[in-house]
């Protein structure tokens, strides 16, 4: 163990230091306006377009009980229409103009609106993005927030209520969060939540989230400095000052163990998930647990893979997740069961292979592989304009820095087996996991 | 691990200052599991800090109109130089140099569309078999060595073709490379791994036979080409079961040849780069050439004119519109494009304003005109909730009839909307190498030549208002839709009532003294006749007729 412990530091040392020349680097400037509103240029002129990314610090993280969904519902109001460019006229201005990726997203932490417009069409994203910053609420109507809570509706049944073994993330998710924690009901919230929503809730949302001084605006593509700094203040510098609002960090609960069982109509195989909490994003851990879940899952490499799909016919499929967000994360291994296999077996080979990583350290192949991945993945991310805008945004969001892609990558180059073996000690503990199992059920009412 | 350094690290970023402390890790005391505990106790409600504020926000005159566009930047869509290997494979490379990145796909005629009868998804099982290892690295060691690298290696079958790709750091090409070769020229094909791929795949039959939104891409193919044209087939477990590792090396013998092959190469190498690497490799001797594919029967439509999957207890029905289109090589392409685009192509479409913005019914419905080499097809498809379904059947047809018929007719916005779209956003399908290379595949795939884009702008800016009027009645035919419902027979219906205010307008669908099932209003609307003769067919999750 000593030798496997030295020859993994030295080839972390090794693989480290030539990497990080390599590491890419991404030109920008970034500076804040006296109202607060933060801004990011990155000039490329390789083609003639421009990213106009806007990221504001909130999320279904900050919602209140009683109004989960909301964060997520109001993003696709702000889609709505603002005073100066009037109702439901969005996508078809940018639907002229050629623009692309016309989107914005959600998660727990932050929520992002973005357009990929031609380089001479820069001013209109600006124009769209500060009317919305400012005066969304002139012309904000119930017609509109009723038919988008039908929408958010069907959005969630789209993508959670009619998707097999989604049963499972919710009941996994509600052991792990009490309730009266913002994270108990995902992003996308309760139905009932949803149909609660009012106009009210639409106008204080907006007052207290959507202020200039908690919003960044980045700009990457085919645009000179000066320009681009002289268009930002045109179009944001009058905006008015205003306080930034402070996030309430929520604490996780400490969960005792349990296990939980679910009957799901659309599944037809048998699905176990072990879940803990976990190290919130880019917390110390963090990046170890990505580098055990990929120990586990990866195809080919991954233990239990081996374990359970290449040397016994016992599973169809394993997933394992470290998913870090802002106030905290869980760890989450997922086996779906061939329909022959004896699930007693399957789970017991499991657990005792996740036993084993808390006991003994990973081998140096193990964990240089997670490495690679990650340099590797730091690069392909930089292929698009909006790509590279969500890059620099991110670490920003989370780390006040946009040019941390060379720290990120530092996590996993300088993560000993050691600290990985006690990382997945600390977190990965039979006294604290949840077990969720879905059952199939026949459909038949 | 020490959670209060988390706090630390966060609060320096001053990004989001944290108000309270989070709780300490779990401790691992080993205690044993305990079996089914009650959820975990309530918390207080959050207090939320941040309040909101009356902010005065200012209104310059110049915010009162879109910004008028700068001089757009000239830009020359990346060149692509074909070229031909000795062997007769025909490369296609757009170079990029900015980062240290290469991807490849060799692609072969073939596909699921040569699938014998009975053994359907030979060509899907056959490919995927090369990615199980070669004859030196079982899959364990396979998956290892590209690992090391953080290189991938795909293989897949289309219904038309089939192929090799690979994604490489330029530094790892070699390495890659070196596995990629014996991928395609010495891979693994252990019996062990066959028998494993199938009773996964088997498996994953089942599976899909239970997912909602799985069953209508299962039946669709049936239903629009019958269930005796190779587009037609579904997968099954007996026709899994069927296939043997003799059936895969004949597959995989018969149209993996090098000469008439497609090699797709974009990124940070040359071509002389690429021609020494093939060189070097064992691909440099490899001869050999794929016999033409077969020629496919006419479809058949499947007789009925609804068709109907029942999934209990489905929170959505998925509601299609199917038919067969022009081909991507029509004369009148350019019309039918801003035709399609208008009907179901974005967000501002018909399809997706009336049943996403007006009624609330989805999450998003598209459609329009679709195509491969062989085939174009006419599809709207939209997921819709459960009680809306016969009234999202209704609007598809209206939406099809109204600019079928004339009755609302393409406006001189929607033409100018569309055609602007097409040809300002071309510098946008160009953005990056990987896009570039997607566009000049699709040329090559379709036949077209590679200057193609030279003349598209002219060819868009062209298209006259009677033009995308002639293309709507010529291809959006109501006499040829049909319609596919996947959902829950028993759910109760509603219909729209223009009359009411806007949001009272869902009104119980009644039946006398109670409401429509989705069963009952198909089989009353299929008897009417208003969408179209033929009648209400039932199918089961694999396409076939039930009654």
């Amino acid at each position: 163990m000593r030798s496997t412990l030295a020859f993994a530091v030295a080839l972390v040392a090794t693989a480290g230091s030539a990497a990080r020349a390599d590491d890419p680097k991404l030109a920008f400037e970034k500076y804040t306006l006296p109202n607060g509103l933060e801004v990011i240029l990155a000039p490329d002129p390789a083609v003639p377009l421009v990213a106009v990314n806007v990221w504001y610090h909130v999320g279904s993280g900050d919602e209140v009980p009683g109004r989960s969904g909301f964060a997520h519902l109001f993003e696709h109001m702000m889609f709505q229409g603002s005073k100066n460019v009037g109702a439901d006229r969005h996508f078809e201005i940018l639907r002229k103009l050629g623009a692309d990726e016309v989107n914005g997203t959600t998660n727990s932490d932050r929520t992002n609106y973005y357009e990929v417009v031609p380089s001479n069409q820069l001013e209109t994203g600006l124009w769209l993005e500060s009317d919305r910053m400012s005066h969304l609420l002139d012309i904000l109507d119930k017609a509109e927030l009723d038919n988008q809570i039908d929408v958010v509706r069907n959005e969630r049944r789209q993508r959670y209520d009619n998707v097999p073994y989604n049963k499972a993330r919710f009941a996994m998710q509600a052991a792990l969060y009490p309730e009266g924690h913002p994270y108990r009901y995902f992003t996308i919230g309760k139905h009932e939540d949803l149909v609660a929503a009012s106009l009210d809730d639409v106008k204080s949302f907006y007052r207290t989230w959507y202020v200039p001084s908690n919003a960044t605006l980045a700009l990457v593509g085919d645009f000179d400095l000066a320009t681009g700094k002289a268009l930002v203040a045109k179009w944001f510098g009058t905006l008015p000052a205003s306080k930034k609002p402070a996030v309430v960090m929520i604490p996780a609960p400490v969960v005792k163990a349990q296990t939980i069982t679910v009957d799901d109509p659309f599944a037809k195989l048998r699905q176990i998930t072990f879940a803990w909490h976990s190290p919130a994003q880019f917390a110390p851990g963090d990046a170890d647990l990505d580098i055990v879940a990929d120990a586990l899952a990866a195809e080919g490499t991954g233990r239990l893979y081996k374990a359970l799909i290449y040397d016994k016919p016992l599973a169809q499929s394993i997933r394992a997740r470290q998913g870090g967000s802002q106030f905290s994360g869980d760890f989450t291994v997922t086996i779906t069961l061939r329909s022959t296999a004896d699930a007693a077996q399957a789970q017991q080979i499991a657990l005792d292979e996740i036993a084993k990583l808390t006991r003994d350290q990973l081998t140096a192949p193990e964990i240089a592989r997670v490495v690679a991945g990650q340099e590797a993945g730091a690069i392909y991310r930089l292929e698009g304009l909006n790509s590279r805008a969500n890059v620099l945004q991110m670490y920003n969001h989370y780390l006040g820095d946009p040019d941390r892609i060379t720290f990120d990558l530092d996590r996993y180059r300088k993560a000993t087996a050691e600290q990985i073996r006690a990382t997945a000690a600390t977190y990965l503990v039979p006294a604290h996991m949840v077990t969720v199992i879905t059952n199939p059920t026949r459909g038949g009412k | 691990v020490n959670r209060l350094a988390i706090v630390a690290v966060v609060a320096a970023c001053g990004s989001k200052p944290p108000i309270t402390v989070p709780a300490p890790p779990p401790s691992s005391a080993g205690e044993t599991p305990i079996v089914t505990q009650p959820e975990p106790t309530p918390m207080p409600p959050t207090t939320q800090t941040a309040q909101p504020q009356d902010l005065a926000f200012p209104d310059e005159d110049f915010r009162a109109h879109q910004p008028a566009a700068g001089a757009p930047r000239p830009f020359r869509l990346p060149a692509v130089e074909p070229f031909t290997l000795d062997n007769g494979i025909k490369v296609y490379l757009v170079e990029q140099h900015t980062l240290p990145i290469v991807s490849m796909d060799l692609n072969f005629d073939g596909g699921s569309m040569t699938d014998p009868k009975g053994k359907d998804g030979l060509a899907s099982v056959c490919m995927a078999m090369l990615t199980e290892g070669t004859e030196k690295l079982d899959k364990i060691q396979y998956s290892g060595a590209l690992a090391d690298v953080a290189s991938s290696i795909n293989a897949y079958a289309a219904d038309d073709s089939q192929g090799l790709g690979l994604a490489s750091l330029t530094k790892h090409l070699p390495a890659t490379f070196a596995l990629f070769a014996d991928t395609l020229r010495t891979p693994g094909l252990r019996q062990s791994d066959l028998d494993r791929m199938l009773k996964r795949r088997i498996e994953s039959v089942k599976q899909a036979r239970g997912n909602p939104t799985a069953i209508p891409h299962r039946v669709s193919g049936p239903i629009l080409y019958g269930p005796n044209h190779p587009f037609g087939t579904v997968v099954t477990e007996t026709s899994l079961a069927s296939i043997t590792l003799d059936d895969c090396k004949q597959q995989l013998a018969k149209w993996l040849q090098p000469n008439h092959a497609r090699l797709f190469v974009v990124g940070d190498l040359s071509e002389a780069q690429l021609r020494a690497t093939f060189a070097a490799s064992p691909l440099a001797t490899w001869k050999g050439t794929a016999p033409k594919l077969p020629r496919l029967p006419a479809p058949h439509t499947l007789p009925g004119r609804i068709f109907f999957v029942h999934v209990p207890n489905a929170a959505q029905s998925t509601v299609m519109m199917l038919e067969h289109g022009p081909m991507r090589t029509a004369p009148d392409y350019f019309a039918n494009t801003i035709m399609s685009s208008v009907f179901g192509g974005s967000f501002t479409s018909r399809l997706n304003m009336n049943l996403r913005e007006d009624k609330g019914y989805s999450y998003g419905a598209r459609g329009g005109l679709s195509y491969s080499k062989l085939y174009g097809t006419l599809v709207a498809s939209a997921p819709v909730q459960a009680d809306a379904t016969y009234q999202a059947l209704l609007e598809i047809s209206h939406e099809l009839d109204d600019l079928a018929r004339g009755k609302r007719p393409i406006t001189k916005d929607e033409l100018e909307r569309e055609k602007l779209n097409a040809t300002l956003a071309l510098p946008g399908r160009f953005a990056t190498a990987q896009a570039a290379l997607g566009q000049y595949r699709s040329l090559v795939y379709y036949g077209l030549p590679l200057d193609y884009f030279n003349t598209y702008v002219d060819h868009v800016t062209k298209v006259t208002e009677a033009q995308v009027k002639q293309s709507a009645a010529r291809h959006l035919r109501p006499d040829r839709a049909v319609f596919l419902v996947v959902g829950d027979g028993d759910a109760k219906m509603i219909v729209d009532d223009p009359e009411q205010p806007k949001d009272k307008r869902r009104v119980p669908y009644m039946n006398h003294d109670k409401p429509y099932t989705l069963r009952e209003a198909l089989k009353d609307l299929a008897a009417r006749g208003d969408v179209g003769r033929g009648g209400l067919v039932e199918l089961d999750v694999d396409g076939n007729v039930i009654r």
